[in-house]
């Protein structure tokens, strides 16, 4: 992984087109802006691993049998 | 081919019907192919892993919510090869707790399948629809 340090105000890019602004860093919390292009998904990571957990859980959850008290 | 599964015994498969997800399902990044699985009798269907026995349950999102939409990103346009809305199935896939009055269907992370390409990915929307979305009571509503 690459450790950079910056200060409020400062950016990175990455590429040409994707730039990330430190924008305020108050009592533990950084505020971050992100320009990108649409394509470039950005979601937060806490968000991801919740899906992924639902996606877990739905698997060892699939009681057959409960289900077929569920008619259409 | 041939597919020995826990919950359905041994299944015919067509390889022409298996769907790809080039990156996986998010918690299941390993497992590219999958089969989709109906059962006429529930309104919940499967998606049943090829190379490991794993099985997700799903459903029809609008059954269950009549105003659901969402956006399909136009990169997802071209990495599914979508070029018409009717070859486009999606699902949201279901949990199923021991009581049946708490199953909940994952709104904010719909799978999407190309049926003509069988190409399918599971999008994670922004946060406006809900990861644990109740809809016992609500089958069939339209």
């Amino acid at each position: 992984m690459l450790v950079l340090t910056r200060k409020e105000g400062e950016s990175i890019l990455l590429d040409e087109n994707i730039e990330i602004n430190i924008i305020q860093i108050a009592q533990g919390r950084v505020k971050i802006g992100i320009n990108a292009p649409k394509s470039v998904q950005i979601m937060r990571k806490e968000v991801k691993i919740e899906i992924e957990n639902e996606n877990k859980m739905a698997v060892t959850s699939s009681n057959f049998d409960i289900l077929k008290n569920l008619k259409k | 081919m041939k597919l020995k599964t826990k919950n359905f015994g041994e299944i015919e498969i067509d390889e022409k019907e298996i769907v790809k997800f080039e990156e996986g399902i998010p918690g299941f990044e390993n497992q590219k192919k999958w089969v989709l699985l109906a059962d006429d009798e529930i309104p919940v269907q499967w998606l049943q892993a090829i190379e490991e026995d794993i099985v997700l349950p799903i459903i029809n999102p609008f059954g269950i919510k009549e105003d659901y939409a969402f956006e399909i990103p136009q990169k997802i346009v071209l990495d599914l090869k979508i070029e018409k809305q009717e070859d486009l199935w999606i699902f949201s896939v279901v949990t199923i707790p021991e009581d049946i009055k708490g199953i909940r269907a994952n709104l904010q992370a719909p799978i999407v399948i190309n049926i003509k390409e069988k190409l399918g990915k599971q999008l994670i929307l922004s946060d406006q629809y809900e990861i644990r979305y109740e809809f016992y009571g609500k089958i069939g509503e339209k």
